[in-house]
């Protein structure tokens, strides 16, 4: 709330709650991803569809994370 | 020459079996504990409404809370005593560990609030290892889930008021750091991340730690009853599982405190994010 960082707080130094947000990343893209592979599989029957959209989600929260916590 | 009865099936399982009743000689077997156990038979009932022991439990640590409280600053002196003291200290500690670190000296007029979820929290706990009562009605996912959906409105709410609805939404849903190109595939997580995974996994950590804390305490209590009556050389083993209760009575004491901590914490940092975009 306060502008140009936290009191006592470094900008770029990692914070506790950091940790959450990458677990919420991983969380949500497996679920969102998931849960569209398991829709569309379940329309058209290639049931592949479900883990390729669960491995999808994996790997783009984790590109996700790269962008966020690297490139600051 | 007859066949062999398997002696697992000449046990007859008695019907009516309870924890106090399972013994080698009833039939009953180790009393494992299962859901059931979180759910009482109703006190009593203002018409549809059952009141149970969790709902007993939470309006007692609301009055306990209320109460001290009250109590220790209904007429507050300049050099603190008793219990005043103790609630100062207490204050004094949601302020600098939980609210300071997360929303700086600005956010000081959110100190009531972030007290009394946590005060609220931790006396909710501590019943799960208090005798008698015995129940983190914790453990039942309806009150974090109350919990929870009182801190996303506020905190959907301020987002909107300080950053505008569309400001709000925008900040919430373009991931930082990530190219043009690929945000098409990243802003339906970050969405989905930040309104739902978030409050979601805020609530479903108190709930899980406090339920299986209580179903560890009940197997490792129950194991050590049953153990004493199964047959004399299982003593020891009954010793070891009392032991067992004895230090998984002082973790939970531990993950209490720690989980209440957590949830004012990351309702200190939600608040934060909605004030200003994260980066």
């Amino acid at each position: 709330m306060t502008t140009g960082g936290r009191p006592g707080q470094e900008p770029g130094q990692p914070r506790e709650s950091d940790g959450w947000r990458i677990l919420s990343y991983l969380l949500g893209g497996m679920i969102l991803y998931g849960g569209i592979g398991w829709l569309v599989a379940h329309w058209t029957g290639i049931a592949v569809l479900f883990p390729v959209g669960m491995i999808l989600g994996i790997g783009l929260a984790v590109a996700m994370i790269i962008f966020r916590f690297t490139r600051s | 020459m007859g066949r062999p009865v398997s002696h697992l099936h000449a046990i007859t399982v008695a019907s009516t079996c309870t924890p106090a009743s399972s013994h080698l000689g009833s039939g009953c077997g180790f009393p494992a504990p299962s859901i059931n156990d979180f759910y009482f038979t109703p006190l009593f009932s203002i018409g549809r409404f059952h009141v149970d022991k969790s709902i007993l439990i939470v309006a007692l640590s609301t009055a306990i809370v209320v109460t001290f409280f009250w109590f220790a600053f209904h007429k507050p002196k300049l050099v603190p005593r008793g219990a005043q003291n103790i609630a100062e200290m207490g204050i004094f500690f949601v302020r600098d560990q939980i609210l300071r670190p997360q929303l700086g000296k600005a956010g000081d007029k959110w100190l009531p609030f972030l007290t009394s979820l946590f005060f609220f929290i931790w006396i909710n706990n501590i019943f799960g290892i208090l005798p008698i009562l015995y129940f983190p009605s914790m453990s039942k996912y309806g009150y974090p889930l109350a919990l929870t959906i009182m801190v996303w409105l506020i905190y959907m709410g301020l987002g909107m008021k300080h950053q505008g609805a569309f400001g709000y939404f925008k900040n919430m849903s373009v991931p930082s750091g990530a190219p043009w190109w690929i945000l098409p595939l990243l802003v339906p997580i970050e969405l989905f991340s930040n309104i739902i995974v978030r409050p979601f996994t805020l609530s479903v950590r108190l709930f899980a730690n406090m339920l299986a804390g209580h179903v560890l305490l009940l197997v490792f209590t129950l194991a050590t009853w049953y153990l004493l009556t199964v047959y004399n050389a299982a003593i020891i083993a009954s010793a070891v599982s009392f032991i067992t209760v004895i230090i998984i009575t002082g973790l939970e004491v531990l993950i209490q405190a720690l989980q209440a901590f957590i949830f004012a914490t990351l309702t200190a940092n939600y608040i934060a994010g909605a004030y200003e975009p994260a980066h």
